[in-house]
């Protein structure tokens, strides 16, 4: 489904993009919506498109062994697959936990925006940015195990 | 003032024994001047003058025979008053299995004192602030300190580690005492400063003082402030150290310091005490014994297994910022009187007149909370009410919510917390998590052999209680908006109390919003209760965990993530109960949302003991924990929250 470029505004790091700027990346996006227990993609998968989550909740799942443990749940103005940004293979499975509405934009297009338009390429990655640094930090708040034997309270 | 002849002292000794009271007077012993019981006049250091500098006590003769020529010894009035180790109370398991507590009084000794320097006369004071004239009363300091007859002399002769005039607590005996004495050659001049001093010194044989000896006096008084040697600079102290807690000094004078307690057993104000339990041989029967503790010991600071206070660092900071800064903002006074004990008997020769210059060597000042007024204070014997066990309830693999039988909780408010304990094994303090008329739920996890204990006993069993204690959670102040509720594991159990009420009462909580992380499914306490909340107006759940089973389809990740995503709104107040990590974040992501710190309410946790302010244990900067919070507002405490060490 093709983007209106309005449907951008629901995120905040792009409504701080001019209008013209919402526009081009309006016009390599697209609308999808996901039941839950859709996969986006797969651990391992070759670098496809990224996700931003207008509502609903993707779950990251990684393999462990013969299983697959669920790692972090992201929401509504996430960024979903990141890694592609970086040209990377999956390194999580991305399922849909929670019906959803997601913003899909291929990688290739959404690179080359950034590259033709420093604004759009900005905003992005300082996003990306923002959101990696979230999950770094939260990730170690988890690797500390705040709630575990031993830890206050 | 009266002016005698020194033969009088024997007079004085007999009036002061009159009634069998024990006559307490600094007296040469070991190779020291030491406050002890005497008998005759003989007793007193006659000839003997006690030399200081830091790290050095001898004594000397004097070349004439002064009885009060000397300064202060190794001990001071403190012991008599708060006991070294006092049994608190006994326990007693009966045959049928149930609980008695009994409390111990100390014997009646009255006990007069003779000798004492203004110094110690204002140590006197600083204890009797803190153990009579806080918001809980220590009735075993009162037992021992009621009825004492106080002889204090006048202080001629200062110490080269003395610094009474710089604290303002000396050389002149001007409170605190019945009778104050100035000793001249053969001669005393005899002050009394209160009806009972009046009617001893109408016994002695005395002719009322003349001008000149008034201002012999007044002359002795400015010479012995005159010698005293390193002046300290009490200006706003209080407010330049707590201005310098990240003072490069701290760590030099660690290096120095041997953590050996020392300063603190000589202190004649410092008060943090320990309690243990002396269990019988076969069981049956306790006591739970409080003895002197020190801030400098690891274990005084020790929070589930860890120390707060690690470092020799900050450690030495504790108790310097204490005894000088936070005391203020606790008692109304300093904790020094410049009595210079801490720095004799110091083994590493540490001066703490210096270490206060070097820690305040700049114009930096933080304010600190005004004294707390204390308008009512109340008993406390610390000896628990026996409670029994109604039913338990299993949360998950560690937590047990025992629901109990027991009486005093008809004031408790949601945040306090009891202490429960089982005798021979000890006593802790645990949140209460909710309370149904004259039961109320504890929610417990298994940690060590007291919280193993408590979750392993059954319904009919009994236990010990104490509380409710601390100030809990300002519902008042949250009602009327956007309220939100973070709990972190464990930390759910002290909100679930608040949340039921603020639930129950849609009208004045229209919008609540409970976010709640734990560390794996299992570990979400109340599951089935907050499932009944779901549906109540005005309210909505939000949980996640750090690590999800294979059949958990919901949040997966920190708490602080879910608050992220939520619109918070700057009208909302919030309240967090957690690990001070997960506090410190959730703080953060609510001043981003525009919620200000003094709109969040956070409850901390600090190694408590007695739960009255009494034992000194669960400071942190100028609040008890236990009597103070342990919820405070962030504001209150965000100069020192998630600071190591503090």
């Amino acid at each position: 489904m093709a983007v209106d470029p309005s449907t951008l505004d629901a995120m905040p790091f792009l409504r701080r993009l001019a209008a013209d700027a919402r526009a081009e990346l309006a016009a390599i996006a697209t609308l999808e919506e996901h039941s839950a227990g859709a996969v986006l993609f797969r651990e391992g998968d070759a670098p496809g498109a990224v996700f931003l989550v207008l509502e609903g909740r993707v779950t990251l799942t990684m393999r462990v062994g013969q299983r697959e443990a669920s790692v972090l749940s992201l929401g509504a103005d996430e960024l979903v697959g990141w890694s592609s940004l970086l040209a990377r293979r999956r390194v999580a499975t991305a399922l849909i936990s929670q019906r959803s509405r997601l913003l899909r934009i291929e990688a290739s297009p959404l690179l080359e925006l950034c590259e033709r338009d420093a604004r759009v390429g900005y905003a992005v990655m300082a996003q990306a940015f923002e959101d990696v640094s979230d999950r770094l930090v939260d990730t170690r708040m988890q690797l500390l195990d705040l709630y575990g034997k031993g830890a206050s309270r | 003032m009266m002016l005698a002849r020194r033969a009088q002292l024997e007079r004085l000794f007999e009036l002061a024994r009159e009634g069998g009271r024990a006559l307490i007077g600094p007296t040469v012993r070991d190779g020291a001047i030491v406050f002890a019981e005497i008998e005759r006049v003989e007793q007193l250091p006659i000839g003997w003058r006690d030399v200081q500098s830091p790290g050095k006590y001898r004594l000397e003769r004097r070349s004439d025979d002064a009885a009060f020529g000397h300064v202060v010894g190794p001990n001071s009035a403190k012991e008599l008053f708060f006991a070294p180790s006092e049994t608190l109370y006994r326990a007693e398991r009966r045959p049928d299995g149930k609980l008695g507590f009994t409390a111990h009084k100390p014997p009646p000794t009255a006990k007069a004192l003779i000798g004492v320097r203004a110094c110690d006369l204002a140590a006197m004071r600083v204890q009797d602030r803190v153990f009579e004239r806080s918001q809980f009363r220590d009735p075993q300091y009162g037992a021992r300190r009621a009825d004492t007859v106080v002889i204090g002399v006048h202080c001629t002769e200062p110490g080269s580690l003395c610094f009474c005039s710089s604290m303002g607590t000396g050389p002149r005996v001007t409170e605190g005492a019945d009778l104050a004495l100035a000793e001249r050659g053969d001669e005393l001049l005899v002050d009394a400063l209160s009806p009972r001093g009046e009617a001893l010194l109408a016994q002695l044989e005395a002719t009322e003082a003349s001008a000149s000896d008034h201002a012999w006096l007044d002359a002795a008084m400015d010479a012995s402030r005159a010698r005293m040697g390193t002046a300290v600079d009490v200006r706003d102290l209080h407010e330049r150290l707590y201005a310098n807690l990240d003072h490069p000094r701290f760590a030099e004078v660690a290096s120095r310091c041997l953590s050996c307690s020392s300063c603190t057993s000589v202190c004649p104000t410092c008060f943090c005490s320990n309690a243990v339990e002396r269990s019988d041989l076969d069981g049956a029967a306790s006591s739970r014994v409080r003895e002197w503790d020190s801030c400098f010991t690891r274990e005084h600071s020790t929070l589930h297994g860890h120390a707060v206070r690690e470092q020799t660092s900050e450690r030495y900071r504790q108790w310097i910022t204490h005894k000088f800064g936070a005391w203020v903002a606790q008692f109304d006074s300093s904790g020094c009187t410049g009595c210079g004990r801490c720095i004799a008997w110091c083994p590493a020769q540490i001066d703490v007149r210096e270490e206060l210059a070097a820690l305040t060597n700049n114009d930096r000042r933080t304010p600190l909370p005004s004294a707390r007024s204390c308008d009512a204070s109340q008993d406390e014997t610390l000896v628990p009410r026996v409670a029994e066990v109604v039913s338990v309830a299993r949360e998950s693999g560690d937590v047990v919510t025992l629901r109990l039988r027991a009486e005093g909780f008809e004031s408790f408010a949601p945040g306090q917390f009891s202490q429960l304990s089982l005798p021979a094994i000890g006593e802790a303090p645990i949140s209460i998590s909710g309370r149904d008329g004259a039961e109320v739920e504890h929610t417990i996890r298994a940690v060590g052999a007291l919280t193993d204990a408590l979750c392993k006993l059954e319904p009919g069993e009994q236990l010990g209680v104490r509380g409710p204690y601390g100030r809990g959670w300002p519902l008042d102040e949250l009602a009327g908006g956007p309220v939100v509720v973070v709990a972190g594991g464990i930390g759910l159990a002290p909100l679930r109390e608040a949340l039921r009420r603020m639930i129950a009462d849609p009208a004045r909580f229209t919008d609540l919003r409970l976010f709640y992380g734990a560390r794996t499914p299992d570990d979400l306490l109340y599951a089935r209760e907050m499932l009944g909340w779901v549906d109540r107006p005005g309210f909505r759940l939000y949980a996640t965990v750090d690590r999800a089973s294979a059949t958990w389809r919901g949040h997966v990740g920190v708490v602080t993530r879910l608050l992220k995503r939520e619109t918070v709104g700057d009208r909302a107040r919030a309240i967090i109960c957690g690990p001070e990590t997960m506090m410190r974040f959730t703080v953060d992501a609510l001043a981003r949302a525009g919620v200000p710190h003094d709109r969040v309410w956070v409850t901390m946790e600090r190694h408590m003991k007695c739960a009255t302010g009494l034992c000194g244990r669960c400071q942190l900067g100028p609040y008890f924990v236990c009597k103070d919070g342990p919820v405070f507002r962030f504001d209150e405490v965000a100069s020192l929250f998630g600071r190591q060490g503090i």
